[in-house]
């Protein structure tokens, strides 16, 4: 066998689902398949620590060798496991009848905690543009420590699982180690959406959003605007324009 | 010799979330001559990440140690991930950065782990021509760290000792010698540490690692069961270990010495008096030969 032979059979081994034994000597060989998996699951409880405590006995086990097996990691950050884990895991997850129904919307709950804990704070310049003051006439550059979550299940708060419909804001402060959540209004939420997505003016999406949710912009309805605008700008969650 | 061997020497620790805190916040620490990263926790990445990088710049120097580019891998390095390594080491001012004598991945697929390379001509070519391309890409010299392995895959064209010696003579590059590594190895594949040690050139090693390990059973070969001591970074450093390293130590001279520990943390005062214990060592043994 070729060197890159050799590699594929010592990758196969740790990933598949059904692994060839080793020839005699290379015994040794199987423990890398142990480690990988255990490294694996040693991130997955810090990461999702109350996901994993809320599956059954062996099934986080279980799911981690299917992932492996059908989907083995092609990033470099060791960090980013959590979320491919995760993408690959939860239809499954939310599928299943026999685990608990928040397991899902804990999943990404925990997920996007735990992305949010080290992700850099500041847009990438895919746009090619540089932030500037805000401005209704431009478009609304966000931070880049956000994530919006629609979930079925309480969550972000503490105690027992309750089952209900929250619109979730989760951001972390530039200045803070730690993200906090927000519980939004459906229309705030679809508001922030918009805003993340930063593809119109600020006046363009509120008139679009006006729109969809059949509102008159009155006086009332400008009040409550700027005084969110006040609030996602004190807090960091809207950074400027471009 | 290479600019910065001799400017950091001593002892130092990987720079881990878990004990960040009582490292910046202690009143009293063994004298500390350096930290080191892995750039790949520090690339891309903000929040706390960030914020322990930037202190612990501001008080002591900082190496670099990868995890991902195996120097064994059949396909070239990711350009765009090495140029973002490339800022971070200008940024750090790294005398040089050090990769594992492994693979960790083939078809774009990672394991996040140090797989074993067959020791064979055919690995030295490809290896050699991986730390070839990374210390052009990098502008810096290459230091190459010597993996623990449970087994050899395959069969094997030379030892380990002298797989190694081919590869850094070469690409010319440096070595990091991880001592535990030694140990572990010769432990599970039955050789003299000493003797592997005595081989290895002095004049390329820039930098060592110790760590403890811990032992376990590996079931399933077709051999059935057998015993292998892992290269854990989770346990205190063995005495036979410490030995090991006096005696490389007043072969190599000063060079910076890391003590890696990864998980299994234990007090922080246990890991300053094992720091400490390694600053005795350090200091007797260059002392003897070295003043």
């Amino acid at each position: 066998m070729g060197l890159v032979d050799v590699q594929r059979e010592l990758v196969r081994l740790c990933f598949a689902a059904q692994p060839p034994l080793p020839a005699a000597g290379e015994g040794g060989l199987l423990v890398y398949r142990e480690l990988v998996r255990e490294r694996m699951l040693g991130q997955l409880r810090v990461a999702l620590p109350r996901s994993c405590a809320l599956l059954p006995e062996g099934a986080l086990e279980r799911a981690v060798a299917l992932h492996l097996a059908h989907e083995p990691p092609r990033t470099r950050y060791f960090r980013e496991l959590v979320g491919c884990f995760v993408a690959s895991a939860l239809p499954a997850c939310q599928a299943d009848a026999s685990l608990d129904p928040a397991c899902g919307d804990l999943l990404r709950y925990e997920l996007a905690l735990w992305e949010l804990l080290d992700c850099e704070e500041h847009p990438a310049d895919s746009h090619g543009s540089v932030r500037e003051e805000f401005s209704f006439d431009k478009r609304p550059v966000t931070s880049a420590a956000l994530r919006l979550l629609t979930v079925s299940h309480s969550v972000h708060l503490p105690g027992e699982l309750q089952a209900g419909t929250y619109f979730l804001c989760l951001h972390r402060p530039s200045d803070a180690e730690r993200p906090v959540t927000y519980t939004l209004t459906k229309v705030t939420h679809a508001f922030l959406q918009q805003l993340m997505r930063g593809e119109d003016t600020l006046t363009h999406t509120v008139k679009q959003l006006a729109t969809q949710s059949g509102a008159t912009i009155d006086t009332a309805y400008l009040d409550a605007l700027c005084e969110t605008l006040a609030q996602f700008l004190e807090r960091g969650i809207l950074l400027g324009s471009r | 010799m290479i600019e910065g061997k001799r400017s950091v020497h001593g002892i130092g620790i990987g720079l881990r979330q878990a004990i960040a805190e009582p490292l910046f916040e202690a009143e009293q620490l063994p004298p500390l001559a350096f930290v080191e990263i892995h750039p790949e926790n520090y690339v891309r990445r903000g929040g706390r990440f960030r914020g322990m990088l930037e202190r612990a710049q501001a008080r002591w120097p900082i190496l670099t140690h990868g995890l991902t580019l195996g120097l064994g891998a059949v396909e070239p390095a990711d350009p765009s991930y090495v140029a973002a390594l490339k800022r971070l080491l200008t940024q750090l001012n790294a005398p040089w950065h050090s990769e594992h004598l492994c693979f960790s991945g083939v078809d774009g697929v990672m394991t996040h782990d140090l797989l074993p390379l067959p020791f064979r001509h055919e690995t030295v070519r490809v290896v050699v021509a991986r730390v070839r391309e990374l210390q052009d890409a990098l502008e810096r010299p290459v230091a190459i760290e010597n993996i623990s392995y449970y087994a050899h895959p395959g069969v094997a064209e030379m030892d380990e000792a002298q797989f190694l010696l081919e590869v850094l003579e070469g690409c010319d590059a440096k070595l990091l010698l991880d001592v535990n590594n030694v140990y572990v190895n010769s432990r599970n594949h039955g050789f003299d540490p000493l003797k592997f040690l005595e081989r290895m050139p002095a004049e390329r090693i820039v930098q060592l690692h110790v760590a403890g390990h811990s032992q376990r059973t590996v079931r399933g070969s077709a051999a059935g069961a057998r015993q292998l001591l892992i290269d854990t970074h989770g346990a205190a450093l063995r005495d036979e270990v410490y030995e090991l390293l006096g005696h490389v130590l007043a072969r190599v001279g000063p060079v910076p010495v890391l003590l890696e520990r990864d998980q299994n943390f234990p007090p922080f005062q246990e890991l300053c008096a094992e720091l400490q214990r390694l600053h005795q060592l350090y200091s007797c043994s260059i002392g003897a030969s070295w003043a």
